[in-house]
């Protein structure tokens, strides 16, 4: 895992090479989870809800219906170890990323062995930081993980640098202050 | 990117003459709905989930309105309800993944012997053949799909994008010269 850094006037650039696993997507996907604010996790509760009424109309059965809601809810908690599990397991055949954050219009760039992603500014729709990374989203209302930047691939003053330069070009979502 | 490689990437510096064919076009819901057919009939896990799930919606119904010796309003209504949600679902999906990029603008995708390039005036992909497993052709398009286990990636090639006589024949060639019919 290296980092290398590079500043000009015009642009001031991050370079990053990292692996990804599945803590790190598991990060990532609480992390968007949190870019969605109360009003999306209510959102999120909507199937289980669904679901124990479907169960509630057909067998009247406040017993069935409990069952049900705890059917939802464990579903609900496994579903972002079962995404971060499926990306870790894509990530895993993908190998070393390569990922240049820069200033310029350029953006983001991320590849690993066998493709190549640029992603200008004005297509990403913010960025969440959690104590571990910085989560890159795409734009609102879905902001869905584009990619991961763990912190363990960087330096404190190529954290501090990224937290800035992600902050001049994306609005920071569901922001936490990041633990060091 | 890795050394030595001989690929366009997403700066479009081809390092030597390829074949190539260009396809421009605006993405179409149609078009991802497309990949997500050709998606689930080579997983087929989700086919037969659905399957199995409606097959046990018509039991209920059927029991339901033997047993009680008439339909039962509320039985009926979910169970039209879990057919339209079955037939609806890859149609939302298509509408939610047009959202995500219909506002990109026009799509430039250039195919050659180094991989697939997909560009807009936001961002760019550069894919080499080895990142796919395959590719199916529909009346169309031409879907290509990642090699993962579960298809996490799809590239849909419309066949309306090629502007130029013979360019799909082209294409088709390019295809099945780098990567597999499934």
């Amino acid at each position: 895992m290296t980092e290398g850094l590079s500043s000009t006037t015009e642009d001031a650039r991050v370079e990053l090479r990292y692996e990804l696993g599945q803590a790190d997507w598991s990060d990532a996907f609480r992390a968007r989870g949190r870019a969605h604010g109360l009003r999306g996790r209510l959102r999120g509760l909507a199937g289980p809800v669904f679901l124990v009424a479907v169960v509630w109309l057909l067998s009247r059965d406040a017993l069935m219906a409990g069952f049900a809601l705890l059917g939802g809810l464990s579903g609900l908690a496994l579903r972002t170890r079962v995404l971060a599990g499926r990306h870790a397991r894509v990530g895993a055949s993908l190998g070393q990323w390569n990922v240049t954050v820069s200033d310029s219009g350029d953006g983001v760039r991320f590849g690993c062995t066998d493709m190549e992603t640029r992603r200008g500014w004005r297509s990403l729709g913010g960025y969440v930081e959690s104590a571990a990374g910085f989560v890159l989203l795409s734009p609102a209302p879905h902001l869905l993980v584009v990619h991961y930047l763990p912190k363990r691939a960087m330096g404190r003053d190529t954290v501090d640098r990224l937290r800035g330069t992600l902050g001049r070009h994306l609005p920071a979502r569901g922001y936490r202050p990041p633990r060091h | 990117m890795d050394e030595g490689r001989s690929t366009r990437g997403v700066d479009g510096a081809a390092g030597e003459e390829h074949a190539e064919v260009r396809l421009t076009y605006r993405p179409e819901p149609a078009d991802t709905l497309a990949g997500l057919r050709v998606r689930e009939r080579i997983k087929r896990t989700g086919l037969v989930l659905r399957w199995v799930f409606l097959a046990l919606w018509v039991g209920h119904w059927l029991f339901s309105t033997v047993r009680h010796g008439n339909a039962d309003v509320v039985s009926t209504v979910l169970f039209v309800f879990v057919v339209l949600v079955l037939w609806g679902y890859p149609r939302i999906q298509a509408a939610h993944v047009q959202r995500l990029v219909g506002w990109q603008g026009e799509y430039r995708v250039t195919v050659s012997s180094a991989g697939i390039t997909c560009a807009n005036d936001h961002s760019t992909l550069f894919q080499q053949w080895v990142f796919f497993r395959g590719y199916r052709e529909t009346a169309g398009h031409f879907v290509l799909i990642s090699r993962d286990p579960n298809i996490m990636c799809l590239d849909v090639l419309p066949k309306r994008g090629a502007h130029e006589a013979g360019e799909v024949d082209r294409l088709r060639a390019l295809l099945d010269e780098h990567t597999a019919r499934v």
